[in-house]
């Protein structure tokens, strides 16, 4: 349950108690069930378990990333730090007004690209 | 200032939040102290956020308002705005004076640290912001206002001495001084106005009314004037009704 409701003082929870195996098993079986009804619910649930620390983060790919936390978990890898708060709220502006998340990822991607090379140009 | 969260949660048990794992620390905290310091530590610890909340909904007439105006200096003064604005109480005119010494932050923050590194917890919290939100600037996923982890007003007061002469005289500058004197048996006018934050001026004239009334007793004391409770009214004073 507090995977899939995810909480700031869970955090702290899980920190202390610490996931076994046995929840683990319990957790997927949750998630894979999840996933026929709720699939958004599901994978939201898969990034939690990869933030933790219990599974390996999925590889992001810019054209397929339509979620706002897979956008910024893609700008962490891809960039190497946090999107601010600011930049977030930006995002999600966008996203309401009708913007794709993957053509963001794909413009900062972009973006990021081109500044790499630019380095190596020097 | 080095503040200890494991002393902070003992203060929010003394003032009758039901932290299981915590003592009650022994001396009675200051209230607006507390709020001040528990909105930086509370960042680290979402419990203290949510127990402070559900206390100052659930007893928030016990709050004095100008001693709270003094400790939002050294606390988080966002945090403290986005709570009082956040409460639904009867006492909505004194978080609202409050709220007016409160600033939001510059730029956007996550209320709780330990969300800064979830992406996942970001993005709900953006998703789901409201006004409050974006007017301090302070974005969660989950603030639960912990009313039913506090006890009720008589077992509070029944430990709790200074907040139970605030729920007798009222949570104002002359019940703060009563309590300064009952603490410190004798003092001079300057020495508290210091020690409550107070303007002198507006301290030595309720003193000088509870002079007038018999509650104070003065004698010179190297050319100064010193104060103390007569003995009757400290009596009276100790003698709590619960």
């Amino acid at each position: 349950m507090k995977i899939c409701a995810w909480r700031e003082s869970d955090i702290q929870d899980i920190k202390s108690i610490g996931i076994s195996k046995e929840d683990l098993i319990i957790i997927d079986e949750n998630i894979s069930h999840m996933a026929l009804f709720q699939p958004d619910m599901a994978h939201k649930a898969q990034l939690v378990l990869s933030e933790i620390g219990i599974r390996k983060a999925p590889e992001l790919n810019p054209d397929k990333i339509t979620s706002l936390s897979e956008l910024i978990q893609f700008y962490r890898e891809n960039v190497g730090k946090d999107a601010s708060i600011e930049e977030i709220k930006m995002w999600r502006k966008d996203i309401v007004s009708g913007v794709k998340p993957s053509f963001i990822a794909i413009n900062f991607s972009n973006k990021n690209n081109l500044s790499i090379d630019m380095d190596l140009s020097l | 200032m080095n503040i200890n969260k494991d002393s902070l949660y003992s203060m929010w048990v003394r003032l009758g939040v039901n932290f299981p794992s915590f003592e009650p620390l022994i001396e009675e905290p200051m209230l607006e102290d507390l709020i001040a310091k528990t909105s930086l530590i509370g960042r680290y610890e979402p419990r203290l956020i949510e127990a402070m909340s559900g206390w100052i909904q659930k007893h928030g007439d016990l709050l004095n308002s100008s001693l709270m105006h003094k400790c939002i200096d050294y606390g988080d003064s966002a945090v403290i705005g986005l709570i009082s604005d956040l409460l639904d109480s009867k006492e909505s005119t004194k978080f609202k004076s409050i709220q007016k010494y409160c600033k939001p932050k510059e730029k956007a923050e996550m209320l709780f640290f330990s969300a800064e590194s979830s992406s996942v917890m970001k993005a709900q919290a953006i998703e789901n912001a409201t006004e409050l939100n974006d007017k301090w600037n302070l974005y969660y996923v989950s603030l639960r206002i912990k009313t039913d982890a506090v006890y009720n007003r008589i077992e509070i007061l029944k430990k709790n001495p200074n907040l139970a002469r605030r729920a007798l005289f009222g949570s104002e500058m002359r019940t703060e001084i009563l309590n300064y004197l009952l603490s410190n048996k004798a003092s001079f006018p300057s020495e508290i106005a210091k020690a409550l934050g107070y303007r002198y001026h507006r301290v030595l004239e309720d003193i000088h009314n509870l002079l007038r009334d018999g509650a104070l007793v003065q004698k010179s004391f190297n050319k100064k004037k010193e104060i103390r409770l007569s003995p009757l009214f400290d009596d009276y004073l100790r003698s709590i009704p619960f």
